[in-house]
């Protein structure tokens, strides 16, 4: 009852807007009809379809097809395609030709050719780059993928960095993107299904997946998913991401996004489903869990033993950099009598001259912390370094003289800013940061009994996230059948099963003999 | 509606959450005045004590070099008071700082008060204070606790609970001292069968100290001269149902020590008597003690029998009468004379035990618990009348793992 009014009451305040907007009904219903027959009606179409005396770069040329001594003419997109292949492989037969088979195919050597009729479908592909062919007499129009998008050449990674192992990334050419993943998993059975997206700039997203693995029910969630967008534009595939999760406000990620494509094969292999995206150098890995969030592909690369060895120090810098800061704040507040003597003098000894409250110290230097940190990304390359080093040095030592902050605190933060940064994960390293604040209010309130029972709380929290049907902390809890690649990982031989949350169509790996 | 539901009972429970804690005494760690060590006196007034609170000052020797300052590392002073839990608040008439117990070592009491009746009442407040812990230490001074903590001024160590903490670790390791945690005098108080031992402490020297063996002193009773601090911790001091009857002597402190299995000795080092010479010369050796004691008892009979095999194993350590030891007789001998030493040392003590204390200084009477069914049974065994008059054997089970190093006699 009290809810209802709370909804009329917020309704009323929150009317949509109302605009003052220009119909374009008229061009959706055009974009809609079928080309004519008519060689000079269809020129004028596109012709004001695409403003052409205006808008620069898109060329119109008018030509006579000598095989079948009819008028012609192509349209394409200067900027998007490839001039110098229109010129040899598609204009000039066309004007040379002399057979009369009556087949553009035939005159045309072209590779990639298909037809289309529909108007608005036409539009469609020569703004992603292609070249659309209009006979006079004839009723559909030739398309050739002359597509040439100029963009960065494959790179090396640059925030996932590994010392073993790959080392190329993904770049904004979503074609090279595809290229690196078929390279890495060479089977008919890898799909690769694009779908428009936004309404107004179209953007292409494209679905990867092996389909005799992925789960088709998962499958079709995703594509409910991404039909279901209702938008004029979605530029980047980190927006994507946001338009995807269940719960956008959550401080936890639960879609995994990767620069690597060797990351983005093997979880194709266990069954997940990649994302891509044209103009983005990344993908999006779904479901993700907890564990892939934390782990990194250098895990496996290494041999077992050292693989565990970072992944247990990964860890372990997880829960420094989530309660060092806190777990100083609980006990020197509340319980002292857990300190050893001799350091539990020294604290006392130089706290003595602070004048604030070890929080408001704690906040300070956090803060301190994150702004070198974040100042560090913004300067430019050359002085970055220097400028992080320089401030974090001469920051900590003079507030340390000043007697602003006492040096257990510096050691403290440092300790903690410096474990966060063995998450690689962006978004994961975001949420432990946010988290720790938030673990160091509730210290400050009650101590390690705050600090538990907050901590509890989070635990119930991320127990009950779910990204896209799998549970945060599968296959662990709730257990689910797998390779056991969790916290230790075992031999390469050992890990003989996909993991089961996602039901996969091929659960075994390798067989026993 | 579900949502408002949710919303309601994560209310609920930040609001239970504030009410069960019990953190609201939040303090800053340097508002504090910690107090390392306690003394408890007998005062002049009725009904109260004398209290000595002995405060760390924690700027002293905390830094590293650089901003050092020139106070001192301690600060004393003796009041009276009702009980210690109020002295805190009366001492802060004279301390800046707010009084904390959270890192106090040691109890000092002066054997005058503990022997009087009203030291368990006062001890016992102990148990009510959250700050304190029971792995504090309890000590018994020869002279007021107020002078014992005015006199100790150690020489190497300038900050008090080091000081403490060293040397009581350490003569707990050598088993000079009893492991007298605040803990253990509770449970033995309270389970009223067996002696508990405080470790026995001085910082007075005596004027005429008697040369002894080794380890037969008593605190202040070492001559030692040079320029030291004359606190002295050896032996212990008995108490029995919270009451000083007695006192052991360092050696008597070790047997019990060697004895029971709850003290985490280390290695000890005594001296033998040396079968090879008539001369009155010793042998010193390292005792090592790496199993249980196997204690068998015939509670059945009409006088208890308590039978104690000793694993001891032993390294010597020194060859006075230059022995060579690489022959099986002598090595034989030796053991021999170890066995019988022991035996008889342990022994004596244990009547001792039995005639002067009437108690057995360590939880004996555990190993007495499993020959009975039920808990009404053993009791109207009654133990402490039983080990009075109890046939105490003990066998020392040896195993010599060292000869020392061997070296040619010299021929004079």
């Amino acid at each position: 009852m009290k809810k209802r009014i709370v909804k009329t009451l917020f309704k009323k305040f929150n009317t949509e807007p109302q605009f003052q907007e220009q119909s374009n009904t008229k061009d959706i219903e055009r974009k809609k009809q079928d080309i004519s027959s008519n060689y000079d009606q269809n020129i004028q179409t596109f012709k004001s379809m695409f403003s052409v005396p205006k808008n620069t770069d898109i060329k119109v040329r008018e030509f006579t097809i000598r095989a079948l001594n009819r008028r012609a003419f192509i349209i394409f997109i200067s900027t998007m395609v490839d001039v110098q292949r229109i010129q040899e492989s598609i204009v000039e037969p066309l004007l040379e030709n002399e057979l009369t088979t009556g087949k553009i195919r035939d005159i045309v050597s072209f590779p990639i050719e298909s037809t289309a009729t529909i108007i608005g479908e036409i539009t469609e592909f020569i703004t992603g780059g292609m070249t659309a062919l209009f006979i006079d007499g004839d009723n559909q129009c030739h398309l050739f993928e002359t597509t040439n998008i100029p963009g960065r050449s494959i790179e090396k990674s640059d925030n996932e960095v590994i010392v073993k192992g790959a080392k190329e990334a993904f770049n904004e050419r979503v074609i090279d993107n595809i290229a690196l993943l078929r390279k890495k998993i060479k089977n008919e059975n890898l799909i690769v299904e694009s779908q428009v997206i936004s309404k107004r700039s179209r953007n292409d997203v494209f679905l990867v997946y092996q389909k005799d693995l992925a789960n088709d029910e998962l499958l079709q969630t995703i594509i409910d998913k991404l039909t279901s967008l209702d938008t004029d534009r979605i530029l980047d595939l980190s927006i994507l991401e946001q338009y995807l999760e269940e719960r956008p406000w959550s401080l936890f990620p639960t879609i995994l996004y990767t620069e690597r494509p060797d990351r983005a094969a093997s979880f194709i292999e266990e069954g997940h489903i990649v994302i891509l995206m044209s103009n983005s150098p990344s993908c999006l890995i779904l479901p993700a869990t907890f564990w892939s969030l934390m782990h990194s592909p250098e895990d496996h690369y290494l041999r077992v033993p050292y693989g565990n060895f970072i992944r247990l120090l990964r860890l372990l810098a997880f829960i420094v950099a989530v309660f060092s800061s806190s777990f100083y704040i609980a006990i020197t507040n509340y319980h002292v009598g857990m300190i050893p003597p001799d350091l539990l003098m020294a604290f006392a000894g130089t706290r003595e001259r602070v004048p604030f409250p070890s929080i408001i110290e704690i906040f300070m230097m956090e803060l301190a912390f994150e702004l070198i940190r974040e100042a560090g990304l913004r300067v430019p390359s050359p002085i970055g370094p220097t400028i992080g080093i320089v401030g974090a040095l001469i920051l900590g030592q003079a507030a340390v003289q000043a007697n602003i902050i006492s040096p257990i605190v510096i050691i403290v933060i440092a300790l903690s800013g410096l474990s966060s940064f063995i998450i690689s994960d962006l978004s994961m390293n975001f949420a432990v940061r946010i988290t720790r604040l938030l673990l160091i209010l509730s210290a400050g309130f009650l101590g390690v009994y705050g600090l538990t029972a907050f901590c509890m709380a989070i635990l119930f929290y991320l127990v009950s996230i779910k990204s896209f049907g799998t549970p945060y902390f599968a296959p662990m809890t709730p257990h689910f059948f797998s390779s056991k690649d969790l916290i230790v990982r075992h031999l390469p031989i050992k890990e003989r099963f996909r993991p089961g949350y996602l039901k996969p169509k091929d659960m075994v790996k390798q067989r026993k003999e | 509606m579900k949502k408002t539901g949710t919303v309601c009972n994560l209310l609920m429970f930040l609001f239970i959450v504030c009410l069960l804690t019990g953190c609201w005494d939040k303090e800053e760690l340097e508002d504090k005045a910690y107090v390392i060590g306690l003394g408890i006196d007998h005062s002049n007034h009725k009904g109260q004590i004398k209290v000595t609170l002995l405060l760390a000052n924690p700027e002293v020797g905390s830094m590293q070099g650089g901003g050092g300052s020139t106070e001192k590392p301690r600060e004393i002073i003796t009041f009276d008071a009702n009980d210690f839990i109020a002295a805190k608040g009366t001492a802060n008439a004279i301390i800046s700082r707010n009084i904390s117990y959270e890192l106090l070592k040691i109890i000092v009491v002066s054997e005058e008060y503990a022997k009087g009746s009203g030291f368990l009442t006062t001890v016992s407040d102990v148990q009510k204070d959250k700050e304190i812990r029971l792995d504090g230490h309890l000590a018994v001074s020869k002279e007021n606790a107020s002078e014992f903590f005015l006199k100790n001024r150690p020489k190497m160590e300038t900050r008090p609970h080091k000081y403490f903490q060293y040397m009581i670790n350490h003569g707990i390791e050598n088993g000079l001292i009893p492991d007298s945690t605040l803990f253990r005098f509770f449970n033995t108080t309270y389970r009223e069968t067996e002696l508990y031992l405080a470790m026995y402490v001085s910082a007075e020297k005596n004027k005429h100290p008697k040369v002894q063996r080794e380890d037969e002193y008593m605190a202040g009773q070492v001559n030692a001269t040079g320029e030291l601090d004359d606190t002295q911790f050896m032996g212990a001091a008995v108490f029995r149902n919270g009451v000083m009857i007695g006192k052991l002597n360092g050696q008597e402190t070790r047997i019990v020590n060697i004895l029971d299995d709850t003290t985490n000795i280390k290695d000890i080092l005594i001296d033998l008597p040396d079968p090879f010479s008539n001369k009155k010369k010793q042998i010193s050796a390292r005792i090592l003690k790496t199993k249980s004691n196997k204690v068998k008892m015939n509670v059945k009979s009409a006088r208890l029998k308590i039978d104690i095999t000793v694993p001891l194993k032993i390294e010597i350590m020194s060859n006075p009468s230059m022995v060579d030891f690489a022959e099986k007789k002598n090595q034989h001998i030796v053991k021999r004379q170890i066995i019988n030493h022991l035996k008889k040392v342990n022994e004596k003590f244990f009547k001792k035990t039995q005639t002067k204390l009437k108690g057995v200084p360590y939880p004996l009477s555990m190993y007495a618990r499993r020959y009975f069914g039920t808990i009404q049974e053993y009791k109207k065994f009654n133990w402490r009348k039983s080990y009075v008059n109890a046939d105490i054997r003990v066998h020392p089970n040896i195993q010599i793992i060292d000869y020392g190093k061997q070296t040619k006699s010299l021929k004079r």
